[in-house]
């Protein structure tokens, strides 16, 4: 199968027709490229891409998402307004990097503008020589087959795509191997303001990061989502086994997540038996939303078991997409978690508004934004009503203020 | 709970019970006991998880007082207590019964459990538990009735991450053009006519299974079938295409994994139908959209660009009340058909039923499944006109016959 024509090329197809429409056109080249590279994930540019939706879908422009993480957008003057908007939008996406914290408001280094009429020459000369270093740089993979370069970077960055003889014997290893050292623990806080975060409760997990580099450094766990939550179910095995052995870990109120099957199963029943009675109303008990999807009808079975136990139940893996669906008080849990990403800022999915009555609606001291790394997200989320976050940037939040706790009780020993 | 004699064989529940209701002939005061016809639960409620579960509501009677459960082969409990008020064995009860919320045979509270106090009854008991203990014997340890097709599809071994790849690697090549079924959906028009709605393609997981795995039970492990069905889809388009899809009379529907829609062979496939696309209908399940709801949005616009239909499987009654699916906008949704529509169910769910029909959209609405013609005419009754079963094609057959003329 020949690669699909580039995105470069698309454009320049483009630009040639435009040649007899030129009047009243104008084009915005977003350099996202600046950025730094940890602002330039797949899901950040599919995010700033998908602020310009609105406009493509009026037809009031094109968009082209370059290889080199740019956007060209080709629009029509009547829209400026809303393409500044959209602008603006991305503006405060990016607010915290380098590119836009440190740059006078009156500077533009995010984007630059064209009028196509008498600029449509520079225009085309530049799209041509993109479309010729493109052409150079792939010939030598495209001599080799394959669908090409995109392909192999993924791979590099990523790993293989799982298969299910990998799993088999992923599965087959994590039987002998000593995950222990793999278990993590995150807070979930509750923070109001500037104020120190609040441990509300802890999720205890296996990093399936470090997993995956020591078991299978070469394979893509998450390639895959039927055969990654079939994992995770091994996973539930070796972690309730862990802590009923061991309940070092045990220390306040816990979260871990399991499988509705597996609360079905002897090896929960098992743990069930094995820990103190005491202990269950300390556990909160996180299930993944496409798995209590799957199979309601487990899932009310599984609750209301595990409920009239004493533990608690939190649904896990909701993202802007599906919390308008996850009616926490219909689902009868007491927990919902839902995942940041810039993406909750694209009001195509879901408005700010809409956004904040979801959140009300769940209870603001029953929904935790989780996967937190950074200011930004702890900002929207207190924003939009969220009071209780989860995330690197937390972790580094109270180890700032372990530091500081430490040091005054030094200095207090000094004295 | 059965326990092991010293030459190693078990001792069966029933038999230690009748042991047991022996042995307290001359101290029967202070006892009574509660038989609990969990046999009569519905299938899938009738899962060794679901009892082995219901189990555990009598935890604190065993540990705190002189009590014992015998759970019976067949699915029934006993409880036998000694000094146990009857609050406390109740609350046990109502434990089992929020865990069964939802079946029918605990909204009747003489079909869910029998008392008995021994002062008075332990003649009866005594007789009743010989006649249970005979039942349950018969009934051999297989707790739940599967549906033929399921239970020939659930044999054997569960599939592995090992032989679902050889599974895989046999289906890649392997025909399975003469596997594939169809099942007539119909809309019944006000006149009471039926016509032809679509006809649902699909392969039988059963007769798969005897060909390419047999021994392996592929649906058995819910999240490496949904892989397997990823290879299937493949193997099904290129099957539907040896059809003649060009030209098609009547419309069609296919069931396929979201990921599919992006695939080599369904490009092949959309070629090979061209304009006849509106003739054919695509089925999602809600487990696989739920999981992607973006690319689920992104394959609805693709595939209603280019003039399919796209339906939204495997909804039931449950579903329904735990959320709306109307935001997906698919063109159907399917509805399963399920007993608790009628069985059981309050007035006020049948009210709720109709709110969700009325705000999907009755033409929108497809209920399948049907086990009998009484299905339809409560679909009916909800607004709902198109529906599917095992017996619709006999229906338009029979209509067809009646008017004089060839089903479609």
């Amino acid at each position: 199968m020949n690669a699909p024509p580039s995105q470069e090329s698309l454009l320049l197809d483009y630009i040639h027709r435009l040649d007899k429409h030129k009047a009243g056109r104008a084009a915005v080249l977003v350099h996202l490229s600046r950025l730094k590279p940890y602002n330039r994930r797949e899901h950040h540019l599919r995010a700033a891409a998908s602020t310009f939706d609105p406009l493509v879908k009026n037809l009031q422009g094109q968009l082209f998402m370059l290889e080199s993480s740019d956007l060209m957008l080709i629009f029509k003057k009547d829209a400026k307004d809303a393409v500044d908007t959209a602008v603006v939008k991305l503006k405060f996406m990016f607010g915290d990097d380098p590119l836009l914290e440190n740059t006078p408001k009156d500077q533009d280094k995010l984007c630059t503008w064209y009028n196509v009429e008498p600029q449509y020459d520079q225009l085309l000369g530049m799209v041509q020589e993109w479309v010729a270093a493109q052409t150079d740089k792939n010939a030598p993979v495209k001599a080799g087959g394959g669908t090409g370069r995109n392909t192999l970077l993924s791979r590099e960055q990523s790993g293989e795509p799982m298969t299910p003889r990998h799993l088999g014997r992923l599965e087959n290893a994590l039987m002998r191997a000593d995950l222990t050292n793999m278990v993590r623990r995150q807070f979930i806080c509750s923070l109001v303001g500037e104020s120190i975060p609040q441990e509300v409760f802890s999720e205890l997990f296996i990093a399936i990061h470090d997993l995956q580099q020591t078991l299978m450094p070469n394979i893509n766990l998450g390639s895959n989502q039927w055969l990654f939550q079939h994992l995770t179910s091994s996973l539930d095995k070796r972690i309730l086994s862990m802590l009923s052995k061991n309940d070092r870990n045990m220390t306040g109120e816990i979260s871990i997540n399991l499988n509705v099957a597996t609360l079905l199963s002897q090896d929960f029943l098992k743990f069930d038996d094995q820990i103190m009675a005491s202990m269950r109303g300390s556990m909160i008990l996180e299930l993944h939303w496409v798995d209590i999807i799957s199979d309601l009808n487990s899932f009310v079975f599984a609750r209301d078991f595990v409920k009239e136990r004493g533990y608690r139940i939190c649904i896990d893996g909701l993202d802007e997409y599906t919390l308008p669906y996850a009616d926490r008080k219909k689902m009868g849990v007491d927990f919902a978690k839902i995942r940041w990403s810039p993406a909750l800022l694209n009001e195509e999915t879901m408005t700010i508004d809409e956004l904040k009555a979801c959140i009300q609606s769940m209870g603001e001291a029953r929904l935790v934004l989780c996967h937190c790394d950074d200011r930004g997200a702890i900002e929207f989320g207190q924003a939009v009503g969220v009071q209780l976050f989860q995330g690197r940037h937390i972790e580094n939040l109270l180890a700032e203020e372990n530091r500081r706790r430490n040091m005054r009780r030094r200095k207090g020993f000094r004295r | 709970m059965n326990d092991t004699l010293p030459n190693g064989t078990e001792l069966s529940p029933e038999k230690m019970l009748l042991d047991h209701i022996r042995r307290f002939d001359r101290t029967r005061k202070g006892r009574s006991a509660v038989h609990l016809h969990l046999s009569q639960l519905k299938d899938h409620f009738r899962q060794p998880h679901h009892l082995r579960i219901a189990q555990r509501a009598f935890d604190f009677l065993i540990n705190g007082t002189e009590s014992r459960l015998y759970p019976l082969n067949n699915g029934d409990f006993v409880l036998i207590s000694k000094d146990v008020p009857v609050g406390d064995m109740d609350a046990a009860l109502s434990k089992v019964r929020i865990l069964f919320n939802g079946d029918p045979l605990i909204d009747d509270d003489e079909s869910f459990a029998t008392w008995y106090d021994m002062g008075t009854q332990y003649n009866e008991f005594l007789q009743d538990m010989e006649t249970v203990v005979e039942a349950s014997q018969k009934a051999s340890a297989k707790p739940a009735q599967l549906h033929p097709s399921a239970a020939k599809s659930m044999a054997g071994r569960p599939l592995t991450p090992e032989s679902l790849d050889r599974a895989i690697a046999v289906l890649r090549n392997t025909d399975i053009f003469d596997l594939i079924k169809h099942q007539a959906a119909i809309r019944i028009g006000a006149g009471g006519d039926a016509k032809l709605l679509f006809r649902e393609h699909f392969v039988s997981i059963g007769a798969l299974q005897t060909r390419i795995a047999p021994g392996t039970a592929l649906v058995a492990d819910q999240w490496l079938f949904q892989y397997f069905t990823e290879e299937l889809d493949k193997r099904m388009l290129v099957a539907m295409g040896q059809r003649e899809l060009s030209g098609m009379k009547h419309p069609i529907s296919i069931n396929l994994n979201l990921a599919t829609v992006f695939s080599r062979e369904f490009e092949a496939f959309n070629n090979a139908v061209g304009p006849d696309a509106r003739k054919i209908v695509i089925e999602f399940q809600t487990r696989d959209v739920f999981s992607s709801l973006s690319r689920y949005a992104m394959a609805r616009k693709l595939l209603q660009n280019k003039g399919y239909k796209v339906l939204i499987d495997a909804l039931n009654p449950l579903s329904l009340q735990f959320f709306d699916p109307g935001r997906l906008e698919p063109d159907y949704f399917k509805v399963y058909w399920g007993e608790e529509y009628v069985t059981g169910a309050s007035q006020k769910r049948i009210d709720e039923m109709h709110a969700m029909v009325a705000k999907l959209g009755a033409s929108n609405v497809l209920m399948a499944r049907l086990d009998s013609e009484d299905a339809i005419k409560f679909g009916l009754t909800l607004g709902i006109t198109q529906f599917q079963g095992h017996f619709t094609d006999d229906l338009l057959r029979a209509m067809a016959a009646k008017m004089g003329r060839k089903a479609p």
